[in-house]
C-alpha cells in the first residue's frame, strides 16, 4: 500500500517534549501506541479529530504537525 | 505484533482451520454418497468445523490476551477502520458469492451443492475478513 501524501514531525515534537513516549502520546489523545507509531511512519493517517488532539498535545498548530505532501 | 494484529492472525488460522476440517470431512461424505447425498449429512461436518473453530478461536484469544495482557481490549479508530475495511470486502465476495448460489440453484442444482456452496461462501468471506485485517495491521493502514 503506497504511504498517504501526509508527513509529520511527531516523532520530533515527542523528543523536544521530553522524550514523550508513544504511550503516553497515544494515552492523551485516545489512541493506542500502535497507532502512534502507524502514523509516525506514514502507515496510517489519523482522523481530523486525532490530528488536532496530537498538535494540542505538542501546544502548535495543525500545519505545523502535519503537512501534505501530495 | 499488537494484541489486534495477533488476534486477527489467530481468527484467520481459526477460520482455515475449520473449513479445511469441513472440507475433509466433506471429502468423505462426498466419496461414499457422491454430490447427490442428503443434505443432512452436511451436519456432522459443520458441527466439527463449528466447535473446532469456537475451541481454536478462545485458544487464540487466551494466547494473545497473554503475550499483551496491557493492550487487551484497547480498540482505536485505527482498529474500527481495518475492522470496516475488512468487512467490507468480506461483504464483497459474500454478495459475489450468494449471487454465484443462485444461478447454481437456477441451473438445477440439488439442495446439498447448494448447501455447500453457501458454507463455502460464508468461510472464504471470513477468510477474506481476517485476511485484509492481519494484511492491514501488518504493512500499514
Amino acid at each position: 500500500m503506497a504511504a498517504p501524501p501526509i508527513s509529520n514531525d511527531i516523532r520530533t515534537l515527542r523528543f523536544l517534549a521530553g522524550e514523550m513516549t508513544q504511550a503516553e502520546l497515544g494515552e492523551r489523545i485516545g489512541v493506542t501506541r500502535q497507532t502512534i507509531a502507524a502514523i509516525e511512519s506514514g502507515k496510517y493517517s489519523p482522523s481530523l479529530e486525532a490530528a488536532f488532539r496530537i498538535a494540542q498535545v505538542f501546544g502548535k498548530p495543525l500545519e505545523e504537525v502535519f503537512r501534505w505532501e501530495g | 505484533m499488537a494484541f489486534r494484529e495477533k488476534l486477527a492472525w489467530a481468527l484467520l488460522a481459526t477460520t482455515v482451520g475449520g473449513y479445511a476440517v469441513y472440507l475433509l470431512m466433506l471429502r468423505s461424505v462426498t466419496s461414499s454418497a457422491g454430490w447427490d447425498a442428503p443434505v443432512e449429512a452436511l451436519v456432522p461436518a459443520l458441527i466439527g468445523m463449528t466447535i473446532l473453530m469456537i475451541v481454536l478461536a478462545i485458544v487464540g484469544a487466551i494466547v494473545a490476551t497473554v503475550s499483551a495482557p496491557q493492550e487487551a481490549g484497547a480498540s482505536d479508530e485505527r482498529d474500527l477502520a481495518i475492522r470496516r475495511i475488512g468487512r467490507s470486502r468480506a461483504y464483497g465476495v459474500m454478495i459475489s458469492g450468494v449471487c454465484g448460489i443462485i444461478i447454481l440453484a437456477v441451473s438445477g442444482s440439488n439442495m446439498f451443492q447448494a448447501a455447500n456452496a453457501l458454507v463455502s461462501i460464508l468461510a472464504i468471506a471470513e477468510i477474506v475478513r481476517y485476511g485484509s485485517e492481519a494484511w492491514n495491521y501488518r504493512r500499514g493502514y
